[in-house]
């Protein structure tokens, strides 16, 4: 890979981390979460964009800075919210990634993610933090995260087809 | 999206759905419910919220009653300088919040629905 190659994906690589971060804290800010705490997502918009653009390592990369900056921007670094929503990253950049080496449809990817983000989040609250009941609210969860995955999956689908022949 | 995908998809959605309709679902309870009254976690009193009554229970800074009538509960006469376990004023099964007396250390909570 030359050196002007490498520089241009690094740059890539921070751009999207930039706006991964920023869609997390504009989020949590402005939009907030509806009930049973179904979120939108956005920021799953840039990990998608990221594993199609520069690849899976980068998508982790991303993933991982989104949530620890993004908490400690917050001020939240380290508390439960953070672990919660580390544990929903680590599931859902995994299912991300098989179902992009499966060659699923951006959609498909999408809707599977945004469920595995709440499966994640629900399983450390469940096990690390001793509330098995907790696994009641995961039904509402999962209907909730099919429109909201679509919602993404639509978006990063759009942004993809204009940002052709980068890689 | 491909055929099976959106198979996948509309499985899981109707999985949740059938979750949701079956945590819905009404619960048969012939039980009573149950709420104690705690003074430094020891529970001193427990009552069913049905059986009207008045339990008298001494708490760290003075005394205070309880007052139970047609399933729900209040704090009365209570000797206490702020008065805000009176202020929350009655209280039944369903209410998330507990009457709680900082000065006398006492928590009214129900413990089985």
């Amino acid at each position: 890979m030359s050196s002007a190659n490498k520089t241009k994906r690094f740059v890539y690589l921070t751009l999207l981390s930039a706006m991964a971060i920023t869609l997390n804290l504009i989020e949590s800010i402005y939009i907030g979460s509806f009930s049973f705490g179904i979120r939108i997502g956005l920021a799953n918009i840039i990990a998608l964009l990221t594993i199609h653009i520069l690849g899976i390592k980068e998508m982790i990369v991303v993933n991982i800075m989104r949530v620890v900056i993004g908490n400690l921007l917050r001020g939240l670094i380290f508390g439960s919210t953070f672990w919660i929503s580390l544990g929903g990253v680590c599931l859902s950049s995994i299912v991300m990634i098989l179902l992009y080496k499966m060659k699923a449809s951006i959609l498909f990817t999408s809707i599977c993610s945004s469920i595995a983000h709440s499966v994640g989040q629900v399983i450390i609250v469940m096990l690390f933090y001793n509330q098995p009941a907790i696994a009641a609210i995961l039904p509402y969860l999962l209907l909730g995260s099919i429109p909201m995955g679509i919602l993404t999956g639509i978006t990063a689908k759009l942004v993809l087809d204009r940002l052709k022949g980068l890689r | 999206m491909k055929k099976k995908e959106l198979y996948i998809v509309i499985g899981i959605a109707v999985v949740a759905l059938i979750a949701i309709i079956f945590l819905k679902r009404p619960v048969s309870n012939n039980h009573q419910p149950v709420v104690a009254i705690k003074h430094k976690d020891q529970i001193v009193q427990t009552f069913n919220p049905n059986e009207n009554a008045i339990y008298h229970i001494k708490g760290s800074y003075g005394t205070l009653d309880v007052e139970v009538q047609d399933g729900s509960w209040r704090v009365i006469n209570e000797e206490c300088p702020n008065h805000i376990c009176h202020k929350m004023g009655w209280k039944t099964v369903e209410d998330i919040d507990l009457i709680i007396c900082l000065p006398n250390e006492i928590v009214i909570e129900v413990i089985e629905q």
